[in-house]
């Protein structure tokens, strides 16, 4: 059932009661039904865009230049499966690992293999093949991934939510704030834009709210509840991260070195587990765009340029001559696992506040010199590979082997916000538990990829589908 | 007799320049060291192009 935030019933809340639309959200919802759990989303906005709510996610960037926050996220049913591209992925097993060779670096309290019985459903969800991943030699292998349509979570699953006697969708249902009373949050405080507000009390909430809101509701929680939700706060809003997006270099390839197919001609090369382990790195992914659109057609400069990029020390000579007119090859896409560090990290702002008065976020981000370390040498084990075999070449650029800062050409991150309330094994260390339960609470949960302790390389949209199926899964065989 | 002379010096000043050309190219490329290979032994960059060494 659909309905609006002025029939919202404080008194009778279904059993587990969800903060938030988004893919998190919905699967979780959906899993839970499937269960026969009844449940209830609030969602802040409607089926529609709305400037008003789109407002309460500006906030304040410090650090490396970064998106308008309100740029990245959409605040209404579908959350921001609504402008999402469906690149999808799961995470490597190394992703998951505590890595003893790098700083401050504590994995995952779970493994890849924890998540992969979840893969089937995170398939159907999102309407995806399986990918697959060969070597190519001891330090590289070429990685594949699936495209979602992309699923639009409101169109897809509007039916549903109309229909089922289970699941039921809340609109124009603004979280303000959690109230916690002897570990348990006993209240949930919900506006509409008219600013009517009404506390409704949960049996079981679960934060669905996306990488910033979490953390920012969890923190104006911490302050206006009597009881903190978040009992030890050390961490919540830290270890932020995002996919560092950069354009590396060149690549020219003699031979062809991907065999994976790709909607866009595409293929993707990472590092070996091996290899980020000898060269002390983090996951990256070297995305090879193969092909000049329309250059066999545009006469003898381009039938020029392509004779002389086949010789590299021909092109080089060429270029240096002549300048910058002669530019070989295909641009490298570079897409990077960040650092999670404790410098990065949401607070509220002092400031300011948005139209309910609530703080707004100030996102503090800056990549570190792991994260330049990183990039390089995710671009040097193409180039070994193809110097080494006589299948081409790869050009860096300055600033990448320099590995000290990176100017913004294009994308500069990939809108995937992640990390702030991390899974950890203890809660010195992270806000929620292996289950997704906020530590010291009976009936609090997280969702969504503001769990993740580190980021992979990987799009996060399948991570978080498999980590919803699983919560419901949990919840669902809990006992009561 | 005359033409084959010509063509000789001009094909022996064509050799004697590419080599020039070439040493004054690999003199004056900017070289750095990999961070896969800090000692250089396998591979350099050389103008940003990682490069088999040898």
């Amino acid at each position: 059932m659909i309905y609006d935030f002025d029939y919202l019933n404080s008194q009778s809340l279904p059993p587990v009661a969800i903060i938030g639309s988004g893919p998190a959200g919905v699967s979780l919802s959906k899993t839970l039904a499937q269960h026969g759990i009844p449940n209830l989303i609030l969602e802040a906005g409607g089926f529609d865009w709305s400037d008003e709510l789109q407002e309460t996610c500006r906030g304040e960037v410090v650090g490396d230049e970064y998106w308008e926050l309100e740029f990245s996220r959409l605040k209404y049913f579908g959350g921001s499966s609504n402008h999402w591209t469906g690149f999808c992925r799961p995470l490597d097993s190394v992703d998951f690992a505590r890595r003893d060779d790098l700083e401050d670096h504590i994995g995952w309290p779970i493994q890849k293999s924890d998540l992969d019985p979840f893969q089937s459903d995170a398939n159907e969800i999102l309407e995806l093949p399986s990918v697959k991943e060969r070597n190519v030699d001891k330090d590289l292998k070429e990685v594949e991934f699936a495209k979602s349509p992309p699923v639009n979570f409101a169109e897809k699953y509007r039916t549903f939510f109309e229909t089922s006697d289970l699941s039921h969708l809340c609109l124009n249902a603004n979280v303000l704030s959690l109230t916690a009373e002897n570990g348990r949050v006993v209240s949930i405080e919900v506006s509409n834009l008219a600013k009517d507000t009404i506390s409704v009390r949960p049996k079981t909430v679960v934060l669905c709210m996306g990488g910033i809101e979490n953390s920012r509701l969890l923190l104006w929680s911490n302050e206006v509840s009597p009881e903190p939700i978040v009992q030890r706060a050390e961490t919540l809003g830290k270890y932020w991260m995002d996919h560092p997006h950069n354009i590396g270099g060149h690549v020219e390839f003699t031979h062809s070195v991907g065999e994976f197919s790709f909607p866009w001609s595409y293929s993707f090369f990472a590092p070996t587990e091996e290899a980020m382990r000898r060269y002390q790195i983090l996951n990256a992914c070297v995305r090879v765009r193969y092909g000049r659109e329309g250059a066999s057609q545009r006469g003898i400069k381009d039938f020029a340029r392509a004779a002389i990029c086949k010789s590299r020390l021909l092109s080089d000579v060429v270029e240096e001559t002549y300048g910058k007119g002669l530019t070989c090859g295909t641009e490298i896409e570079l897409v990077w696992e960040q650092q999670a560090r404790a410098e990065n990290r949401i607070e509220l702002s002092r400031t300011k506040t948005d139209g309910f008065g609530v703080p707004r976020p100030l996102l503090y981000w800056e990549k570190s010199p792991l994260d330049y370390r990183t990039a390089k040498v995710a671009m040097e084990l193409l180039g070994r590979h193809l110097a080494g075999t006589g299948h081409g070449w790869v050009r860096s650029f300055d600033h990448i082997i320099e590995a000290k800062s990176h100017p913004v050409q294009g994308w500069m991150a990939g809108h995937h916000h992640m990390g702030g309330t991390r899974m950890a094994e203890r809660q010195e260390v992270g806000v929620v538990d292996a289950n997704l339960k906020v530590f010291g609470m009976d009936n609090t949960y997280v969702l969504g990829s503001s769990v993740f302790p580190t980021a992979g390389h990987a799009n996060p949209t399948y991570t978080i589908v498999q980590l919803a199926v699983r919560l419901g899964r949990h919840l669902a065989l809990r006992p009561s | 007799m005359r033409y084959t002379r010509r063509l000789f010096l001009i094909v022996g000043l064509g050799a004697v320049a590419t080599s020039l050309g070439v040493v004054a190219y690999e003199t004056g490329a900017t070289k750095h060291k990999l961070l896969t290979d800090p000692d250089g032994e396998n591979f350099i960059y050389r103008n940003g192009v990682i490069t088999k060494v040898g």
